[in-house]
């Protein structure tokens, strides 16, 4: 799996490549709307487009119906029954193509993830750094350290929790780069990439680097899965999520990408002739 | 199910809902592709829940003072719902002759338990006068509509009688557009006010579909109106076909429509279908959509692409409603509906393409009222037909399509009438629904001549294959009885009614002709081998020494001075020339026929008294049964003979004089009156709801008294109107 994923990030690192250097959201818009026209495209594709377009007519057909005969309760309610009857009909047509989008739109919203949920720290920025154990292992028990490199500092003891299967770390970064902490086990070092720095764009880069075979290292694909045979099951920098995108305003990334590639969706669905 | 499908539809399933119970991956179903479901659905859950809070908050205080201010302005009625059923042309003679013949079971239930009687039609005897007649209660000296056409008193050119549109006379030049400043203004001409107007005064509803002359639609407060009548197509004409072919033989000039000659190459034929003026461009030059036809000899099946359209026909089969779309330009669309039939594709390509409808999901004027009426009908049933004269008689006259083509085409929209009107009786069980169904009329029209042997319009057609073709349609009918009659409670008024009946039409009479003749009407110049002749619309008429016309089909018109831009004749001159026509004209006999031609002639003056009494025909023509007025006649020319055999299939006709033509009545309570006629039913129809009847009324209930004895537009013929057709 994982030469699928690295092949799919290089590909995005591609694409991303040409707005580098510009301010993060130019990428994530870009990426949105091209996302909305192609899953408008595979949308129209793999969905019964004429049962769409006939069920999405009753539905109007039907709203209207609540306006028009609205001295008429009866007529109304009825009215209202037969929206929620097409409501579920127009989803149930929908199925189909949400199977066929959901694959496709999982490696664009992984990608995604890895280069706007966080942002890195900044020299000052003290954080946690969060190593979770494989089942069995005990945290107070195990043999395990942590190591930071140049221009990032380990503050704390370790908090060893052997309710959770936890160890954590309080970590200071002091001036910008790119380095590796080392979470050194009898078995041997299990790496972590620590990104440091301001004004990074479309950095890629992942607060988790998953065990190899979990749901989570499709997800976090920014780094090579840790090993099966590790004691280490995870290891976690708790960045802050990405802030200021659009216009200095506080949205979550996906809430971009989600709102600017639906509207692109609908916007050019007229153009393309596809029912949604 | 299959078991295949049903292994699909689990597989879905289970995908879904393992995306729905990951949270981590929440963010992944809801991309673009579920967010579009999700946002379109949850879209119209906010707004259906929006409407559906406000009226129901909003209802009881709108309940209670509908209740509060009917009750002041209606007593307690005898009914809650009153249906009418509109069938136009009905023919009191056949209806009777297929009942005895117990072909119309339902119709024969209904004359048993309530009435069925000949209703007295409308002077004259055509649907525009009729049905407003129906509308309003009065005659045409009330309500103003005398004819299809009515004539320019300044131009003496032919105007639609019930309708102005006129565009902004402003406009704004910006290179090589002309942008119009204002809306284009759309006038209805009937005067006076339609009885669902009065009912909707006292809150009662009305849904008012495809009732002639209601274009533009006029507003109810707590009711529905479609448009019928005299609603244009796209190009703005009553209708007009597009026929392509590529017989080189049959180029020419055609009324009703355009023959365009296409060339083949191969399998592969184009062409370029016209549409309305740009009413941007500063040319106005016509705009069009671009069409080529792919046709596969072997299944006889012909692929089409008609702009950004793509569908398929069989040879001989209707397409479904295809919408097309015409650039205006400035980015502006204007969206029409066309139907496509191949008559032929070997030796011939012959295409047939319907006038082109206004677009009910996005009329380029007003046909519906709300104006979201049209278009709740087009998302609820589909598309259908909005020309006023929908069913195209033109296309079969010319000779485009065949009979078979005809009925097709006319049952399919007779269906699609129907859907509207039963989803109306479904809605409005409280109020008043009437529809109005064009296919008895139009079938009548061009199938009459199957019916009587002797009718010249035979000559050269076919007289068996379609020989009941009208006995089909009155069985037809009799079901849609059936299905209405399930509507009909003890508190319902059921009515059937008809504007007019149906008699043969085999001889045209051109009256222009006949002026011309007797030198009332004079030519400007000789045009043909010296001949004096009269062109189309009345051109080449020396209006300084013509002293009278025709123009529609039973109005004459004096060149009255002081009243027609060229007027010649004084008031004493006018009084003597009408009665000297009058009295020319009536009991005129056919010599090749040895018939009476012209059973009667009106002085509209004398049989009306209304306030546009002199807005109307001066004389109007009474023809006899067989006779009409001629098809060059109607339209203001001269032919080389006053009196000639019609050869065109519109074979049957009402345009008659009107004590000849009742219509039909069938209601499920006792008609007291023993001669009702048009003008009663609303006047009927408000006194039944309890609502008083207005004075400017000339009807009265025919279930209380003997209605409107006084009132020529209604006046009785000497039968019971029973007596047997001539020809059936």
């Amino acid at each position: 799996m994982w030469p699928v994923l690295r092949g799919v990030t290089k590909t995005f690192d591609i694409i991303l490549a040409p707005f580098a250097g510009m301010h993060p959201i130019v990428g994530l818009l870009v990426v949105s709307v091209v996302t909305g026209v192609v899953m408008l495209f595979i949308f129209g594709k793999t969905s019964n487009q004429k049962m769409i377009a006939s069920t999405k007519d009753k539905l109007k057909a039907h709203i209207m119906e609540m306006w028009i005969f609205r001295n008429t309760p009866s007529v109304m309610f009825r009215a209202m029954g037969n929206v929620v009857r097409y409501n579920l009909q127009y989803l149930k047509h929908s199925l189909r193509p949400i199977v066929f989008l959901f694959v496709p739109v999982l490696f664009i919203m992984v990608q995604l993830g890895i280069r706007y949920a966080h942002e890195p720290l900044i020299p000052g920025d003290v954080t946690v750094v969060t190593v979770v154990l494989a089942d069995g292992v005990r945290a107070t028990e195990a043999d395990v350290t942590l190591e930071a490199p140049d221009g990032v500092r380990v503050v704390s003891p370790a908090l060893r929790m052997d309710a959770v299967g936890e160890i954590e770390w309080k970590i200071v970064a002091d001036r910008c780069g790119t380095g590796t902490l080392s979470v050194i086990t009898p078995g041997g070092t299990v790496d972590k990439v620590v990104v440091v720095g301001e004004n990074l764009g479309t950095a890629r880069f992942a607060s988790l680097r998953p065990r190899a075979g979990t749901w989570d290292a499709f997800l976090y694909p920014a780094e090579q899965p840790i090993r099966r045979d590790s004691i280490v099951h995870s290891v976690t920098i708790h960045y802050e999520a990405k802030q200021g995108l659009l216009f200095g305003l506080t949205f979550h990334w996906l809430w971009i990408f989600f709102g600017v590639s639906v509207i692109a969706g609908f916007a050019l669905k007229g153009f393309f002739g596809i029912e949604v | 199910m299959s078991a295949r499908s049903r292994t699909r539809l689990l597989l879905m399933m289970v995908t879904i809902a393992v995306a729905l119970v990951y949270p981590a991956t929440a963010h992944a179903y809801v991309g673009p592709g579920a967010g579009f479901a999700v946002v379109g659905s949850l879209g119209i859950v906010f707004i259906t829940a929006f409407l559906a809070i406000g009226s129901l908050v909003s209802w009881p205080f709108r309940a209670v003072t509908r209740a509060i201010r009917s009750r002041k302005l209606k007593g307690k009625g005898e009914i809650v719902r009153a249906i009418v059923l509109g069938l136009d042309g009905l023919d009191p003679v056949l209806t009777k002759r297929f009942m005895d013949e117990g072909k119309l079971p339902n119709f024969t239930k209904l004359a048993e338990e309530g009435s069925f009687k000949p209703l007295l039609t409308a002077c004259p005897s055509m649907s525009p006068v009729a049905w407003s007649t129906f509308a309003t209660g009065v005659d045409a000296s009330r309500h103003n509509i005398f004819d299809f056409l009515d004539r320019d008193m300044k131009t003496y050119f032919p105007i639609l009688s019930s309708t102005r549109i006129s565009n902004p006379t402003r406009s704004l030049k910006l290179g090589g557009y002309r942008i119009p400043v204002g809306k284009p203004s759309i006038r209805l001409m009937r005067k006076s006010r339609p009885f669902w107007a009065v009912l909707d005064d006292c809150y009662v509803s009305s849904h008012v579909l495809r009732v002639p002359i209601t274009f533009p639609p006029e507003k109810l407060k707590n009711g529905v109106q479609l448009s019928a009548m005299c609603v244009p197509d796209l190009r703005g004409t009553q209708g007009s076909f597009t026929m392509f072919t590529t017989d080189q033989e049959r180029a020419g000039s055609y009324t009703g429509g355009t023959l365009l000659l296409v060339e083949r190459k191969g399998d592969v034929v184009i062409g370029e279908l016209p549409g309305p003026l740009s009413p941007f461009i500063e040319d106005r030059s016509e705009m069009t959509v671009s069409w080529m036809a792919e046709i596969d000899r072997g299944k006889e099946r012909i692929h089409f692409t008609f702009g950004k359209t793509e569908f398929t026909v069989g040879r001989r089969e209707y397409s479904d409603w295809i919408s097309i779309e015409f650039a205006a330009g400035l980015g502006v669309k204007v969206k029409g509906l066309i139907k496509v039939y191949v008559n032929e594709i070997a030796p011939h390509f012959e295409l047939y393409v319907t006038p082109i409808n206004l677009d009910p999901s996005s009329p380029a004027m007003p046909i519906s009222y709300p104006s979201m009426f049209s278009q709740y009908l087009a998302k609820l049933q589909g598309p259908y037909a909005t020309l006023g004269l929908a069913e195209d008689t033109w296309a079969l006259n010319e000779r485009m399509i065949d009979e078979r083509a005809f009925l097709e085409q006319t049952w399919l929209i007779n269906d699609e009438r129907e859907k509207m009107f039963m989803n109306s009786l479904e809605k409005n069980k409280k109020g008043f629904t009437v529809c109005v169904f064009d296919a008895t009329d139009r079938i009548q029209h061009m199938f009459m001549r199957y019916l009587d042997p002797e009718n010249p319009a035979n000559r050269g057609k076919d007289t068996k294959e379609h020989a009941g073709a009208i006995e089909d349609l009155y069985v037809h009918m009799d079901g849609l009885l059936a299905r209405t009659m399930k509507y009909v409670d003890d508190e319902t008024l059921l009515l059937v009614v008809s504007d007019h009946g149906f008699k043969q039409f085999k001889r045209g009479i051109n009256l222009n002709t006949w002026f011309l003749e007797n030198g009332y009407m004079v030519p400007k110049r000789d045009e043909v081998g010296g001949e004096a002749v009269i062109g189309e619309y009345l051109s080449n008429v020396d209006w300084s020494k013509t002293r009278a016309y025709q123009l529609g089909l039973s109005g004459i018109y004096l060149n009255k001075k002081g009243r027609e831009s060229k007027g010649i004749l004084s008031n004493e001159e006018y009084r003597a020339l009408k009665k000297e026509i009058a009295e020319k004209l009536e009991g005129m006999i056919d010599t090749e026929t040895d018939q009476v031609a012209i059973s009667a002639v009106y002085d509209t003056a004398e049989i009306m008294n209304g306030p546009y009494v002199g807005k109307g025909p001066d004389l109007i023509i009474g023809y006899n049964v067989g006779y009409r007025a001629s098809w060059d006649g109607a339209v203001g020319k001269s032919s080389p003979a006053a009196i000639e055999d019609n050869l065109k299939s519109w074979s049957g006709d009402h345009c008659i004089d009107h004590k000849l033509v009742p219509g039909v009545l069938f209601s499920n309570r006792k008609v007291a009156a023993e001669r009702p006629g048009l003008i009663d039913i609303g006047p009927s129809i408000l006194e039944l709801f309890g609502v008083k009847v207005p004075k400017y009324m000339q009807g009265r209930s025919m279930f209380r008294s003997e209605p409107n004895s006084d009132n020529a537009a209604s006046s009785q013929t000497e039968s019971d109107g029973f007596e047997k057709h001539e020809d059936a």
